[in-house]
């Protein structure tokens, strides 16, 4: 036996570069931040039934609803079309933030800063457009000017542009010197609930300046405009064109779900010029394509383990490279080797503690060598049902 | 617990054990660093949101092995019922139908190395699992059956089959690399 455990260690040995651990320490936060935020989908849920059914019996008040965890929603009535969100009691650590309300069955789309979005197909599945979802951010930068408005005792700066508004307030003694703002959609969520939401806001001392969310990404708040500027490691946040087409759907034996797509535009059009492909011709974001196939295979339940995406890649030794992503929060490992195939890892665990996977197994464009960036991918990966 | 108290004790784990962990996930991933890899990342992100068991176990590094195990054999029962990859398999030998090939057909011209990797790609998932257990990290026949969820019996007679495979194949490759070296 001593001959057999000398040869399963020469079999074990490799060249390979050890992975650092604050990888795998990225990708396990991630996961937990799934977690929590499901399971506080979960709570919200069972808060949710509870005051409908006290509805019945309990206090009815135009315009003011109240639950029976204490949680207050203030505002008009709300649309019949947009329901108005609740917050629900949590204590959350995200990012650099701990949050003490949490919307209720609103998703956590990136950490840093915070997005919170409708789980509904309302607005975008990239975390980097903001329009239609709650958004905290840290900056160093003064409140500045606009209407004032105290919530209990706080108080804050409300601008409004568009459909968008944000409050602001100065920061705490027991926090980084600066101002919290907080985005909202006036037609899905009332100012005093944004109001409300925002008070429970604690900025840690992990908010440091050179962060997203510093002075140098946030735009003058008293004009309103996209207010975040989200980089990723990866190239460009480019946005993926529309979909302009379904062109194609079919379903192998192996239970693998297939859909083509043609796009109202090329993809990466930005980004994929001459110079950055020459600058950078391993990167997935410089390559046109004007159509995509997306194949995927969600397996939930306890068996399920943590999925892969998969990107195709040209078959060239150059590419043979790995790179960590960290995109708005969600990190990745995005692999590409030899004949072998681009690797995103997607994985989420829902409110009852099962992994979840979308598998975006393959995405082959149009020139038949180049993917989609990694932004990208995690949109479609997080559109798909 | 607080995260930062998880993110520190995790860190002083993965920084300790994760060698450890990758080259048990070498031998059940019979030499497919990426798999391997992917192994481990996988065990590592779950050891983490059942931090607070793990850390409390009586053996966390066990545990982590346990967790790490069950991975790679729930990947083997996925490849084997044919959900993934079996029409979609770029053919290249990275997928898990691939992977967890039971055949070797490039098992001539081999480095020692390459013919251990070689002679455990011939063994089912279980019997490399319980060859990694048993005579790699050193568990005893109980500890074994506990990690694997399967009686202490099946480990004895799954070890037993599994070494007479690894005997039979290692000696073929000796008497290929024999016959090469006298033609």
């Amino acid at each position: 036996m001593t001959e057999l455990h000398e040869l399963l260690r020469r079999a074990s040995e490799s060249d390979a570069t050890p992975v650092p651990v604050r990888d795998d320490l990225a990708r396990a936060r991630a996961a937990l931040r799934r977690y929590r935020m499901r399971r506080v989908a979960t709570a919200s849920l069972a808060v949710f039934v509870i005051g409908v059914g006290g509805a019945a019996v309990g206090p009815s008040i135009s315009g003011v609803l109240l639950d029976r965890d204490g949680s207050v929603a203030v505002g008009p009535e709300p649309s019949r079309a947009i329901p108005t969100p609740r917050l629900v009691p949590a204590d959350l650590e995200v990012g650099p933030y701990v949050l003490g309300r949490v919307p209720h069955d609103w998703e956590l789309q990136a950490e840093d800063p915070v997005v919170f979005s409708p789980t509904d197909d309302s607005v975008s599945a990239d975390p980097a457009n903001l329009t239609g979802k709650l958004v905290v951010i840290y900056a160093v930068n003064p409140v500045g000017d606009g209407k004032k408005v105290t919530w209990q005792g706080q108080e804050f700066v409300e601008r409004r542009r568009g459909d968008m508004a944000t409050v602001t307030r100065e920061t705490q003694a027991d926090e980084p010197r600066g101002s919290l703002s907080v985005q909202y959609p006036i037609k899905a969520f009332p100012q005093a609930l944004a109001l409300e939401f925002a008070a429970a806001v604690h900025v840690t001392a992990a908010a440091t300046p050179d962060r997203a969310g510093s002075s140098e990404t946030v735009p003058d708040s008293s004009a309103y405009a996209a207010p975040v500027q989200i980089t990723s490691t990866l190239g460009a946040p480019t946005e993926l064109p529309a979909i302009a087409s379904h062109k194609d759907s079919w379903l192998f034996n192996n239970g693998a779900l297939h859909h083509e797509y043609s796009l109202a535009g090329a993809a990466n059009a930005d980004t994929a010029t001459p110079e950055a492909i020459a600058t950078d011709p391993t990167s997935p974001a410089v390559h046109p394509a004007t159509y995509l196939t997306v194949s995927f295979n969600p397996e939930v339940g306890e068996n399920a383990v943590i999925g892969e995406g998969k990107l195709q890649i040209p078959a060239d030794p150059k590419f043979n490279r790995t790179r960590t992503v960290d995109i708005n929060g969600a990190v990745g490992k995005l692999t590409t080797s030899k004949n072998g195939l681009g690797v995103i890892r997607l994985d989420w665990i829902d409110a009852a503690g099962n992994y979840h996977v979308v598998k975006v197994d393959r995405l082959q464009t149009s020139d038949g060598t180049s993917g989609l960036s990694a932004n990208q991918i995690l949109a479609i990966g997080r559109s798909i049902k | 617990m607080r995260t930062t108290e998880r993110d520190a004790e995790f860190t002083a784990f993965v920084a300790a054990h994760r060698p450890a962990l990758l080259r048990a996930a070498r031998l059940l991933a019979v030499g497919d660093e990426s798999f391997a890899e992917d192994l481990v990342q996988t065990a590592l992100t779950k050891a983490y949101l059942a931090w607070p068991r793990v850390r409390t176990a009586d053996d966390p590094v066990r545990y982590t092995h346990r967790i790490l195990t069950n991975t790679f054999l729930d990947e083997a029962r996925r490849a084997r019922r044919g959900r993934e990859w079996l029409d979609a398999d770029p053919g290249d030998g990275s997928g898990p139908a691939s992977r967890l090939a039971s055949v070797d057909d490039g098992a001539r011209g081999l480095s020692d190395r390459e013919g251990v990797i070689a002679a455990l790609k011939r063994l089912a998932p279980q019997q490399r699992a319980v060859v990694v257990l048993r005579h790699w990290l050193d568990l005893d026949v109980e500890t074994t059956a506990r990690t694997l969820g399967i009686s202490a019996g099946a480990v004895k007679s799954t070890n037993s089959r599994a070494l007479a495979l690894l005997r039979t194949h290692l000696a073929d490759l000796n008497d290929d690399a024999t016959a090469r070296s006298t033609s």
